[in-house]
Parts: structure tokens; sequence; C-alpha cells
């Protein structure tokens, strides 16, 4: 038969559970906000019982709290971090590819469009006393068509900064996830509960899970490992060599992770290249410049390596066409991806960690190199963004190469650029057909600003030679008109025979009133080019290739459509449906993960959130709690008073 | 399911944000009264827009060109109904011409008017439209005609030396170049003479306007039989001169370079010391046509050129060219042959017929030229009508794919609206109560 004092216990015993209730409930309470918590709960348990010798049985000796545990699916989790990789990666692409969208400004009044059907009506209607608003017309288009390409090229600088900004984030990350695991395992070692760490480090890796995919494998002691979902070259997935594909592994054979959670396990972290320039006289050399994680503020942290990014083509002597255009795609995947495999102090390695590039050896070879190519997140998306920005780029580019070219052909009746001779040959009689363009229409500015003479003027001979050879590298940024145009508009060639003088000037055949060349460049905005040709991966190179690699033909008299190709109109207008079709499934997978996201989230809630009502509830509840316990010691203490002081007078 | 206040308000949230979205875009869709806005909002309507507004500037240029063309052909129109009134007077006057009774005054009255209206017909044929010359080819810049007297060069009297007395005989005159002299003024050479009479070579005294004798001495040619020789002074000039015509050396020989003859009507060079132009690729620019695209693909020629207006082949297969015609007009009122260069009794006769004939064909063939313009003018009017309608399309079209139905935006938005505010009623309920209100 358990005595009063055993009673008196229970009481305390109950005073204490309640009590400790109290304190979680009280810290549900005030983390009812906390980002990432999750609820806790106090588990009160009957302490053990005391088993009476009289036949009674046992006799409960009230309760206690055993643990306090978190509520957490962990299955949610998992989901909720895919999605969020899946958001990160539309979230960061969409907030360039709208502003790429808002570069472009189309459909408007004031875009690249407006500007080529102004130039191309100009060319309609030219006189001799509208060719100088036809030269400013056409100044106003490559003005617009370089303005763009200069902010499409911020849009990629933009895009590495926040690359290399990510970079140094997700070692941040990386570093903290490896601190709170190590504090977890040791506090479960000593058998407590890490629960308010638990949901920090959740709370990393759903942050972490936004820039990538991770992989989360749980270990002993509530610790875990931290591993990186790469793209898998389906056909050789064991192949560490390839630098654009499958995991890299550590030197003693295992696969790599970002958090490990044995002792001194080996670890990897993230580098981000800042620049990468040709080594000078080389076709495949590059030195690279790259920051130990990603870190740009201490410039201890820079590395500079050279590597042959043909290392592995057989190249012998010269290099091949064939050969350079692998190097030149590699460097643009380079370009593009820029984060580096590295160790765990930030040296970039090779894929089975053999090699670390830091800079030591004087030449590394292309399979030295480990980039980090995730199939989703946050640096995916970044890096989808460089890539369409490039495929943008080059269409501009093709589209004004096009431009110039096909003006430049049929303004000078010239296919092929030719060379200049100083002094310019007197004209023949009867003339005959011009070999070179004593002047081009479209110029590229970047040699051209070189080569003007003292009154911008291009003189036939070097300076023209220069700018004709030039004209095969006219980009949308570089595209401009001739400035001795400009300065004296009455030279643009107009007349039909036009073709057969090396200036408009010179000749006799056509009167002032002549206008067929004119009429045929305005006739260019229905003309089929095939601008896919002149893009960086096409086989047309220079002016000349749209009539013999091309199917256009040049006349005297007419500019030959290319059945293969399309009017420069639908082309531009196909380049802003595809910015605009990506944009608009950027929003719309944005808005989808969103949903979904939220549905998710709203289970993670439901098992985790705090319910303040339910805590009140719960508070009052253990308020009663604790007073009917309080009650029960003042009972045994009135018992007992009746056995001190009652029982005897 | 659990239900946790933290998910109300983010339902909350969530649902609130789309809210203002809908009620953000359809605002933006008023206030630019525009469908789409970016091309992400319907990158398929947003390429076609672009196609659409490219076609409608595309057809405003037409636009403009069918009217700058109508304009050059209300204005080629006109001009050629001033040629044809100037031909009836001048048909008029042949007539008149061919009485018989007519005096030598009064023929040489009427050759007066002739020479004012070969005037009248350069002027008309110079007419100008915006800037450019509408019968010059693509010879625009350049006032296509022009008139010239034909010079006509007589030898003067031979002076003594010193003397102003006339010699006996006169030189005769052989110019090759003859519109480099400078029209009624005197020239003379003094002479050498040797000691038979035979002049020797000459110097030129007086080359006024121009000099264009050559200012050196020039040396006669080898004497013929009967000791005439010939004198060449340069630029074509060259006389004749007999011999004995001089006495002594230094005697004066004159001649004079008259512009009183007819006027010509000649194609302009642009250049007053020649102003004939004979350069075969400028003539060829007064043939040339001027085009216009009135739609795409289609393009019309529209001028008429001073050329077609003059030379012109009649129904009986002979070419006939308006200038000569009038040249032999004026030859055969001085009594002349064609060239004017003998006299011609028959001359007066030809004037009511084979001029009349021919003048009567030009008027014909400027009657069809006339017709072709009427047919072009027809052509561009019914040009404009399609231009019209096919913008009036287009812009229906690209109205249709981007402008917002009002009456629909008005009944979204106040339907968008209606819904934001009970979401804020509701939720503002819902959120505020917990269960510490009802806990005393």
């Amino acid at each position: 038969m358990a005595g009063l004092f055993d009673i008196f216990s229970v009481g305390v015993r109950g005073m204490t559970s309640q009590q400790t209730a109290l304190n979680v409930t009280s810290h549900n309470i005030s983390n009812a906000n906390t980002e990432g918590y999750s609820r806790q709960i106090a588990k009160i348990e009957t302490t053990r019982p005391q088993t009476v010798e009289n036949g009674t049985g046992q006799l409960g000796t009230g309760s206690e709290v055993t643990a306090v545990t978190r509520v957490r699916d962990t299955f949610i989790d998992y989901q909720i971090r895919n999605y969020t990789t899946v958001q990160g990666q539309f979230t960061s692409s969409e907030k360039y590819l709208s502003e790429i969208q808002g570069i472009m400004n189309e459909p408007g009044d004031t875009g690249i469009a407006n500007q080529m059907s102004k130039f191309f009506s100009d060319w309609q209607s030219v006189t001799d006393s509208t060719k100088s608003s036809l030269s400013i017309d056409s100044a106003t288009l490559a003005d617009t068509l370089n303005s763009t390409y200069t902010q499409l090229q911020n849009v990629k600088e933009n895009v590495n900064k926040v690359i290399q900004s990510s970079v140094a984030d997700v070692n941040d990350l990386l570093d903290k996830v490896k601190e709170l695991n190590k504090k977890i395992e040791l506090i479960d070692v000593s058998g407590n509960q890490p629960n308010d760490l638990m949901d920090k480090r959740d709370l990393l890796l759903d942050e972490l899970s936004s820039k990538f995919g991770i992989k989360v494998d749980d270990k002993s002691n509530q610790s875990i490992a931290v591993g990186a979902v790469v793209t898998v070259d389906p056909t050789n997935p064991s192949n560490v060599d390839d630098p654009f594909a499958n995991s890299p592994i550590r030197p003693d054979g295992s696969s790599v992770l970002l958090v490990n959670n044995e002792p001194g396990g080996a670890e990897s972290r993230f580098s981000y290249i800042s620049d990468i320039q040709p080594v000078s006289g080389s076709d495949s050399q590059f030195t690279v410049t790259y920051y130990k994680n990603g870190n740009t503020i201490d410039e201890n942290n820079k590395v500079t390596f050279n590597i042959d990014l043909g290392s592995d083509l057989g190249i012998s002597g010269t290099i091949t066409q064939a050969q350079k255009d692998v190097v030149q795609q590699r460097l643009k995947d380079i370009s593009e991806n820029r984060v580096l495999w590295a160790n765990s102090k930030g040296t970039a390695t090779s894929g089975d960690g053999s090699v670390v590039l830091d800079g030591s050896k004087a030449l590394y070879n292309y399979k030295d190199l480990k980039m980090f190519v995730p199939v989703s997140g946050e640096l995916k998306g970044l890096t989808a963004v460089q890539q369409d920005s490039d495929r943008y780029i080059d269409k501009l580019n093709a589209m004004a190469k096009g431009l110039a070219f096909a003006v430049n052909a049929i303004h000078s009746g010239v296919a092929n650029a030719g060379t200049t001779v100083s002094p310019v040959p007197a004209a023949t009689t009867p003339p005959t057909t011009q070999t070179a363009d004593y002047l081009p229409y479209f110029v590229n500015s970047d040699v051209a600003k070189k080569n003007y003479d003292i009154n911008g003027v291009l003189q036939p001979g070097t300076a023209l030679n220069n700018v004709l050879s030039a004209e095969s590298e006219i980009t949308a940024g570089n595209i401009s008109v001739n400035k001795t145009i400009l300065n004296n508009p009455r030279l643009i060639k107009t007349k039909l025979h036009d073709d057969q003088f090396a200036y408009t000037a010179d000749n006799t055949i056509d009167g002032v009133g002549e206008e067929s060349r004119a009429k045929m460049i305005a006739d260019l905005k229905n003309n089929f080019i095939d601008f896919t040709g002149l893009t960086k991966d096409g086989t047309m190179k220079k002016r000349g290739d749209l009539f013999t690699i091309g199917h256009n033909t040049l006349s005297e008299s007419a500019f030959g459509n290319d059945s293969t190709g399309v009017t420069i109109n639908t082309y531009f207008n196909n380049v802003i449906d595809d910015i605009g079709t990506m944009e608009q499934t950027a929003k719309k997978n944005i808005k989808n993960q969103q949903l979904l996201l939220n549905a998710f989230n709203q289970s993670k809630q439901s098992v985790s959130g705090v319910s303040l009502d339910e805590e009140m509830a719960n508070l009052v509840q253990y308020q009663h709690a604790y007073q009917a316990n309080a009650k029960v010691i003042s009972t045994v203490d009135q018992l007992l008073d009746v056995v001190v002081n009652g029982l005897k007078k | 399911m659990r239900i946790t206040n933290k998910m109300l308000s983010d339902n909350f949230l969530s649902d609130m944000r789309t809210n203002m979205e809908n009620l953000q875009t359809i605002q933006k869709q008023m206030a630019t009264q525009k469908e789409i806005n970016e091309a992400s909002d319907d990158p398929t309507k947003a390429v076609r827009i672009m196609a659409l507004t490219e076609n409608i500037n595309a057809n405003v240029q037409y636009n403009t060109n069918i009217n700058e063309a109508t304009n050059f052909l209300d204005t080629t129109d006109t001009a050629l109904g001033q040629v044809g009134d100037v031909l009836k007077r001048v048909n008029d006057l042949l007539i008149q011409s061919g009485n018989g009774g007519y005096t030598e005054q009064e023929r040489s009255a009427i050759k007066d008017e002739l020479n004012v209206k070969v005037g009248e017909l350069s002027q008309i044929l110079n007419t100008n439209f915006d800037g450019r010359y509408v019968f010059g080819g693509t010879k625009v810049d350049v006032k296509p005609m022009t008139t010239m007297k034909s010079d006509i060069y007589s030898p003067g009297p031979t002076y003594k030396n010193g003397a102003a007395k006339p010699c006996a005989a006169a030189a005769s005159l052989d110019l090759t170049a003859v519109p480099l002299l400078s029209a009624n003024t005197n020239y003379s050479v003094k002479l050498t003479v040797d000691a038979t009479g035979v002049v020797t070579g000459a110097t030129a005294q007086s080359a006024v306007n121009g000099g264009t004798l050559a200012s050196t001495p020039v040396t006669a040619s080898a004497p013929d039989g009967s000791g005439n020789v010939t004198l060449d002074l340069g630029n074509g000039v060259k006389l004749n001169v007999p011999k004995d015509i001089a006495n002594v050396t230094g005697d004066v020989m004159t001649f004079t370079c008259n512009s009183e003859a007819n006027t010509r009507l000649v194609y302009n060079s642009d250049n007053p010391a020649s102003p004939e132009l004979t350069d075969p690729a400028k003539l060829n620019q007064l043939d040339q046509k001027l085009y216009v695209e009135v739609s795409q693909g289609v393009t019309l020629d529209y001028n008429v050129s001073a050329s077609d207006v003059l030379k012109f082949t009649n129904d009986k297969g002979q070419s006939i060219d308006l200038r000569n015609v009038l040249t032999k007009i004026m030859n055969h009122l001085d009594g002349n042959t064609d060239d004017g260069s003998s006299p011609d009794t028959a001359a007066t006769g030809k004037l009511s017929t084979t001029d009349k004939q021919d003048i009567q064909d030009t008027i014909s063939n400027l009657l069809s030229i006339r017709a072709k313009v009427g047919a072009k003018q027809n052509r561009m009017d019914s040009a404009k009508d399609r231009n019209g309608t096919e913008n009036q399309n287009l812009t229906d079209v690209l109205s249709k794919t981007q402008d917002i139905d009002i009456t629909q935006k008005t009944i979204d938005y106040s339907t968008a609206q209606t819904v934001y505010t009970a979401a804020l009623q509701t939720s503002a309920r819902i959120i505020q109560p917990s269960l510490l209100d009802y806990l005393k």
C-alpha cells in the first residue's frame, strides 16, 4: 500500500509534466510564425507503476515527459524540395526572359520591326531630296540593332553575376548544413532530441534545393548526407572524364558528396569561372580564371590555369575547321555554365579528383575539366538564360548580316565585296560591271571607325579594303551605315546601271529619276533569304555566299529569292515568337509549380504548423491539469495535517 | 485535415495575389486599349500583329506612291492639253497661210507668232512637278527642252587698211562649228598679203564674247590655181578668201554672226555654250520610263517623255519629228526649201498641204498619248481603291486581333473587383477571431 508521500510525489510529477507541456506549448506559440518551424509535442507517459503486495495490483506513480518530438512528415519535405528545384529554375529564367522581352519591345511602335519597315519604305520613295532622311533612318535601324545587341550582352553579364553569387550562396549553405549536421549528431548521441536544429537544417536544405536538385540520405544519429543530382550520360554513366555529364567521384572511389556525415569524409564544393580568354597564337588553348567557392571578394581565391579544349581531338599541326567548331562549342558551353566542381577547399578538380586545377601545371587537358551541370534548379535556369540570350544574339546577328549582305550586294550590284584600287579606275566605254564595291552601304563599325579619313570618308584602296574584308564579321552589335554615305547621302546608288560605275555620279546611262536599284532594295523586304545559314553554325560567312551557298541570285535588275529561306520580317517575327513562347511557358510553369508548392506547403502546415487555437486549448488544458495536480498536493497536505496534527490531541 | 492559422493567412495571401494580378492585367488592357501588350501574352497573336502592322505600313507607302503618281499624271495630262492647244493654233495659222492672197508681210506676222508658239511648246514640255520635269524621262533634274535661233553667218565687207570703204570682192564663209561664236556680233580679221595680192595669213583682231577665234596668227592654205586661199581661224571657222581682196597687209575683213533667224525647238543640254543636247547616252535618258510600285509586285510606268510627244510614226508609216516639222514650216514661210538653204517657189503651197497634215498627225498622236495617260490615271484610281479596301481590311483584322472589347473588359473588371472585395471581406472576418477572444 503506497503511502501519502507517494501521492504527494505523484502530484509533484504531474505538476512537472504539465509544466513541461506548458513550456512546449508556449514554445510553439512563440514560434507560430517562425519559418521552417515544426510544432513540438511533449510526449507524456505514465511512470513505472508500483506493485502493491496486498493484492490490489499495480498502483500508478504518475506521469513524466519522456520526449519532446517535432511533428514532421519527411515525405512532404522531399516533395517540396523537388518542386522548389523546378520552381527555382523557372523563376530564375523567367526573370531574365521577361527582361529580354522588354529589350525587344515588340509588338510596339519603337522596336526593330518598326525601324525596318521605315527603312524599306524610305527606299520605296527615295529621290535625291529624300536620300538624307533615308540615310538617317538607316543609321537609326543600325543603332537600334546595336543597342538591342548591347542590352542582350548586358543580360548575360548580369546573369553571370547572379551565377557567381549563387555559387557563393550554395557553398555557404553547404557549410551551414555541415555544421548543423555535426551538432545534431552530437546532441542525438547524448540521447536528446535536436528538434530546433533539425528544423533549421531542413530549412537550409529547402533553400539549397531551389538552387539545384539535391539528394538527402538519412544516416545514423539523425545525421544526413547531401548529394547533387546532375546530368547523366545514359550511354556511359560511369565516365567521369566527360566534363559536361555524370557525377564526379573522389580519389578513394566514393561518389561525390556535398555534405558527408562521416568524420573526415570527402566533400565537394563549387567554384565560379569569372573569365575565359584565348591564349594568343592558339586556336584551342584558353586561360581560365576562377574563384574558389565563388568568393570574388578575396583575391587570394583567384586561380588561373591554361587548358587545351581540343586536347582529345587529335589536333596535329594546323587545326581543321571541324575541330575549331568543336572547340568553339565547348568554349560556349563553358561560358554559359561557369560552375566548376571543386574539392572541399574550393579548388577545381577533374572528374576523378586526380588532377587538381590549381594552375601548377602549364597546360591542362580538356577531360581534366569538370563542370557542374545540374538537371534542374536555379543554376540550370541561369545557364538556360545564357543559352537563350546567346541564341537570340546569334539570330539578331544573322539578321543584321543578311540585311547588310543583301543591301550591299544590291546597292553596289557586286556579289562579292572584291578589292578596290586607288585611284578609282575611270569608267570605260561601254561601261563594264564593277568587280569591287566602292561604296558599301552597311559596314562593320569595329573596323570602319579605324579606317575613316579625317573627313569621315573610306578611301578606296587599303582603308576601304580593310572594311570590305571585315564585312563578313558584321553583327547586330557593329552594323552601321558607311559614314561616307552619311556625310554625303547623294552618293547612295539608286539607279539601274549604277552597278557599272564605282560611284553613281559617274553613271551617264540613267537620269537621276531612275530608281530601279532603290526599288530592288525596297523589295528586299519580300525577298527570301536563308538566315539560318548566316547564324554562327551556318555555312554562309560572306556576302558572296548568299549566291553560291545560298540560292539567292543577283542581276542588274533583280535580286532573286532563296526558296529555302524566309523574309527578314518573318525571321524577326519568329525570334519574337520564340521569346514570347519561352516567356509564356516559363510564366505558366511558375504558376503551376506555385500551385503545387502551395498545396504541399498546405500539407506541411497541416502537419507541422502551429494552430494558435489548438495551442490555446492545450494551454487551458495543461493549466487546468497543473492546477488539479496542485490540488492533489494540497489535498495530501490536508491529509497529512490530519495525520500529523489531528490524530493526537 | 488539420487547419492552422498560418494556412488560412497563406491561402488568403496567395489568392489575393491572384486577384490582384487579374486586376492588373485588366487594368493594363484598359489603359492601353490593347489585348496584347507583350509577346508572351499570346506569342501567336503578337507575331500576327507584327505581320499585320508591317503589311499596313507597306500599304501606307503604296498609297503614298499612288498619290504621287496620280498627281504626276494629272500634271502630265494638263500639260498635254496645253500642247494640244498650241498645236491647234499652229494648225489654224497654217490654214491661214495657205491663202494665196497673203502677202510676204502677213506671212512674216504668222512666222512671228509661230516663233512664240515654239517657245511656248518648249515651256510646256518643261513642266515641273514636285521638283521633277515631267517630260524628262529619268533625266528629271534638267529641263528637257529649250529653243535656239538658227544662227546665220554672213560675210561682211572688207576694208582697206585704215579706210572705211569696202573692198570690191567679198569673202565667203565656211563655218562648221558655228554655235561657238556669239550671236549678233561682228568679227574682224586683219589680213597679210604678199606682193602678188595673194592672202598669206591673218591675225584675229576682235574676238568679242568668248574670244573663240585663234588669237595667234594663222597661215593661209596654199593658194589654188586662181590664187584663192582658205583661212582656218580655229574652232571650225574657215574663211574662203579670194585673190586680190586686200591690197596691202593690214587690210581688215569682217564677218557677222546673226541670230535674227527662226526659233528651233531642241533638246536641252543644260550647257549655255552649246544648248542642243547631242550626247546619245543622255538622249537615251529622255526615253527612260519612271516606275512606281502600287502594291506588292505590281509596278507601273507612269511618265510620258518629251520624245513620245515629238517623235512618232503616222498612219502612213512615216516617222515624223515635230521639231523638224516646225523648222520646215518656218523655212516654208520664208519661201525657202525644207532646209532653208535656197528659195523655193512651191514652199508656200506646202504650208497648207503637207505641213498641215504633219501637224494634224502630231495632234492625233497627242490624242492617243492623252488616252494612254487617261488609262493610266484610271489604273491608279483603281489601285488606290484597292489599296484603300486592303488597308481597311488589314486595319480591321489588326483591330480584331489587338484591340480590347471595351464592354467585355468593363464587365470583366467589375467582376474581378467584386471578387476582390468579397475576398477581402470574407478573409478579414475569418482571420481575425481566435480562441483568445472567448477565453476569459
